[in-house]
């Protein structure tokens, strides 16, 4: 591999299970993508853009109604979500997204495939 | 209290076009009452979340999380773990096995209360082991002080 550093990591025995499954459920093709991609999920959760940092000082709930207005504020430049013209159209999306994300994660774990 | 809010009140609350008003303020109460109640926990299930993911857009998605992250009090269920003694139980309740979930995660974490827009999911869900309410009812409950009865009633049902 050019220009990577390799390193060594524990997993717990639980966490390795579960990451194999990953791989055998065929999400991920192998342990090092599983790991990269969680990595790189982690890096872009945490890095927002300079004015979307909370100051310091704030008790958790302010800093909470900073995100929530950040967030807000997002949403309302982009003009909305679009996820149904009315509300019932929202939860009938919201509805499929439960019914796949069941599917892919959760029917074979709980007996269902 | 321990709280679940469905993924329809993110949706509806993080959503300014939504106008789905109490929604939107039961976002901004909840990040009150992290600062009010020492004892309140915001559980954000697996399955939620990853509902959540998918349909918020990429440049919101960091702030969703730098939102839940900010207190310790809002804490991510994983549901692996979940016995399925709990999660037979709702299904024999005739709920669908991902709502069932849901329902069970609710349970064996003994949340107080599960607020969801969709009725048709949790209106002839009527357990004693947890509350099950739109915003609209959690709010009317908090703002009259009748939710402090209620969870004090929860309480002594869920005694052994």
């Amino acid at each position: 591999m050019v220009g990577g550093t390799t390193v060594t990591v524990y997993l717990p025995e639980k966490l390795y299970r579960d990451s194999q499954w990953l791989v055998e459920a065929g999400f991920h093709k192998d342990l090092d993508e599983v790991i990269w991609s969680g990595l790189q999920l982690e890096i872009a959760l945490h890095s927002p853009s300079f004015d979307e940092i909370a100051p310091p000082g704030l008790t958790d709930g302010e800093r909470m109604a900073f995100y929530l207005e950040k967030l807000r504020s997002q949403i309302r430049t982009q003009g909305g979500l679009h996820l149904g013209e009315t509300p019932e159209e929202v939860i009938e999306t919201l509805r499929r997204t439960r019914e796949e994300i069941w599917e892919e994660k959760y029917a074979a774990h709980f007996g269902y495939k | 209290m321990r709280l679940i809010l469905d993924t329809n009140e993110f949706v509806f609350g993080f959503d300014p076009h939504s106008g789905q008003q109490h929604s939107i303020r039961l976002i901004e109460v909840v990040t009150r009452l992290v600062d009010t109640q020492d004892d309140f926990r915001l559980f954000i299930p697996e399955i939620i979340r990853a509902e959540v993911q998918r349909n918020l857009t990429e440049s919101t998605l960091g702030l969703f999380y730098q939102f839940a992250k900010s207190s310790s009090k809002v804490i991510f269920g994983w549901l692996y773990e979940v016995p399925a003694s709990f999660f037979d139980k709702y299904t024999l309740l005739g709920l669908k096995p991902a709502d069932a979930l849901v329902a069970a995660f609710a349970d064996w974490q003994h949340v107080d209360v599960l607020i969801s827009e969709n009725r048709h999911i949790y209106e002839r869900l009527q357990v004693d082991e947890f509350i099950t309410c739109t915003a609209e009812e959690f709010l009317r409950l908090l703002d009259s002080g009748e939710l402090e009865r209620a969870l004090v009633d929860l309480h002594a049902r869920r005694a052994p």
